[in-house]
């Protein structure tokens, strides 16, 4: 396989979804008009991958479910990232209780159901957070799992930057820079960050991968993207309400999910074997 | 492991419980609707009156604090509350469902491990090889795979394509037909579980055969079978099972997944339909009930290791 396939796929998949107004100008097609006449197609030169429960371009959805899925993978993965690498940062470069307690913190984050705590979390009333105008924005259900997301997954990123902190904590040069009499906080940002970029980079395209799943579940299930937002997960769901009939439905969205995480655990590996030639594949 | 450690052990997992503990019972209160509105609703002659007077009854005019602690203390007695959504006390609805997906998750577990063995400890044995590259491919593509759409796509193939196996998975309590609608359930789960299992024993087994007893083994002539089995697999188990013990939290993740998408009557299932039917006090307990057993299980995780690799010892301090 090519070496940049991973991230190639990424990319186009990224422009191709975010020009879909822009495609479903060109066929002349209205994704998420129903469609009622037209329900249930097949394949064809109009709609390449058939219609729906409701006559709408399945095609056209999926990109439109990519977007949501994307940015949310992306926003999400974004947020996990700083706060794991500033926690991760902040208990390496600390150390002692804080570390400890940063680290106990983290440990039981991770070993908690996460799934039964992200259905739970999803059905928060965030009216009731004094996000009352918010809470009402047709878009709310796409920033409420953005959030709920990002808050469960630094973790990984965490654990990676806090055990690389503490190997470059004790390298000569950032000695060097303590003994000259720069403050923690300069340390950190100066001399440790920049050589935390690549392990960080590696942790967040893996987690990136894993919200996408997340997401699509939580979608699936009913509790993350509402309809008629489209969202890979969500688009399952009508999709398994018709299996007996129209099984073929099921296949497209689930296709997507699996490809995207897929090249995003790809381009983590890949990521990982470039930084660190010793560790040849991943375990 | 020494008696002191163990008491930190459970210490800091007790410390654990009653911070999430914590966290439900104000997460109950995030919950959209207020009690005393949903009992108001049905009865045009409420008076604001009426709520104060009701407020006071149930203790809803009290500090945070206080009302945490009466119901920590009506908890620790076994008193989690009623469930809405079935009429009935919270345990009472929670256990059986709970024995179902413990049924559900020991069956799929037990035939993940039977398939990952194998195929861990061979890709391990042959590392770099053909085989060992097709392994970590197919493993790639395992921790890729959303496990709900390997469900729907099994549906689809042996319910609605070849019909031989129910969609649903219903237990009706006749033998036959129970173990006809766990097939498939179980098997999603276990395919699902696959790829990470192998990938763990893959890594457990290559630092195993590393060792230097194992060069040793096989300078004084062991067979290849004998060394591999009886002088490396002994040292590759116990990091897997350790690690096995700590994911259960994940594991009852992908079961969550698989009841809802067969309509399994489990935890899972039981915590959807919960929050979906506005029962938020059932699906607290439930998240409760299930954090309070991986916590058990992680802190039984040190023992385990322990016991089964004796040159570990967590007691002795320089």
């Amino acid at each position: 396989m090519s070496r940049y396939l991973p991230l190639g796929f990424l990319l186009a998949l990224l422009a191709v979804c975010f020009s879909a107004g822009a495609i479903e100008n060109a066929l002349s097609l209205a994704g998420n008009e129903a469609d009622l006449g037209s329900r249930f197609l097949s394949p064809s030169s109009t709609h390449f991958l058939g219609t729906d429960e409701l006559g709408r371009d399945v095609f056209i959805r999926l990109l439109y479910g990519g977007q949501v899925s994307l940015l949310v993978a992306i926003i999400a993965g974004l947020v996990a990232a700083f706060i794991g690498t500033t926690l991760g940062m902040a208990a390496g470069y600390a150390g002692g209780r804080w570390d400890a307690l940063l680290m106990r913190f983290t440990d039981m984050l991770i070993s908690l159901p996460a799934l039964p705590l992200l259905i739970i979390l999803s059905a928060l009333d965030i009216g009731k957070l004094g996000l009352g105008d918010f809470a009402n924005a047709p878009s709310a259900s796409l920033y409420k799992i953005i959030a709920i997301i990002s808050l469960l997954s630094w973790t990984t990123v965490a654990r990676l930057a806090r055990a690389r902190t503490l190997t470059l904590k004790e390298m000569d040069f950032v000695r060097a820079a303590r003994a000259l009499g720069r403050t923690g906080f300069k340390i950190v940002l100066r001399h440790i960050f920049p050589n935390l970029l690549g392990t960080i980079v590696v942790a967040t395209a893996l987690t990136a991968g894993n919200i996408i799943l997340v997401e699509s579940v939580l979608s699936f299930l009913g509790l993350g993207i509402q309809p008629p937002l489209p969202s890979w997960g969500n688009m399952l769901t009508n999709a398994q309400e018709t299996i007996w009939e129209h099984a073929r439905l099921t296949v497209y969205p689930g296709a997507m999910i699996f490809a995207t995480v897929l090249a995003f655990n790809f381009l983590g590996d890949r990521l990982q074997n470039r930084l660190d030639p010793k560790s040849r594949s991943r375990i | 492991m020494s008696a002191a450690l163990a008491f930190n052990r459970l210490l800091q997992a007790l410390l654990t419980l009653l911070a999430v503990s914590f966290l439900v019972y104000i997460l109950i209160g995030l919950m959209p609707g207020d009690p005393i509105d949903l009992m108001a609703a049905g009865n045009p002659r409420f008076t604001p009156e009426d709520a104060a007077r009701l407020r006071a009854l149930y203790g809803l005019d009290q500090p945070l604090p206080v009302r945490y602690g009466r119901w920590l203390t009506a908890a620790l007695q076994g008193d989690l509350g009623y469930s809405r959504l079935y009429n009935m006390p919270v345990l009472e609805v929670l256990w059986p469902r709970f024995v179902n997906t413990g049924l559900l998750l020991g069956i799929s577990l037990i035939i993940t491990l039977m398939l990952a063995l194998p195929l861990g400890v061979h890709a391990a044995r042959h590392l770099g090889s053909w085989s060992d590259r097709a392994i970590n491919l197919f493993c790639l593509a395992g921790i890729s795979l959303p496990h709900f759409w390997l469900g729907i796509l099994l549906i689809s193939l042996f319910a609605v394509t070849l019909g031989w196996l129910p969609a649903g998975a219903s237990l009706e309590g006749d033998f036959g037909d129970d173990i006809r609608a766990m097939t498939l359930p179980v098997a999603t789960l276990a395919v699902s579980g696959l790829a990470v299992y192998v990938r763990h024993l893959r890594a457990a087994m290559t630092d195993a055969l590393r060792a230097d007893h194992i060069r040793t083994a096989r300078a004084k002539g062991c067979s290849p079978a004998r060394t591999v089995w009886n002088h490396a697999f002994k040292n590759a188990l116990p990091p897997v099972l350790t690690i096995l013990m700590l994911d259960l939290g994940t594991l009852f993740s992908g079961a969550l997944t698989v009841e809802a998408v067969f309509g399994f009557p489990g935890m899972g299932k039981l915590m959807f339909d919960a929050v979906m039917g506005n029962d938020y006090n059932l699906a607290l307990c439930g998240f409760l009930i299930l954090t309070f057993f991986v916590l058990l299980a992680n802190f039984m995780a040190d023992f385990l290791y322990a016991a089964l690799d004796p040159r570990v010892s967590y007691g002795v301090k320089r």
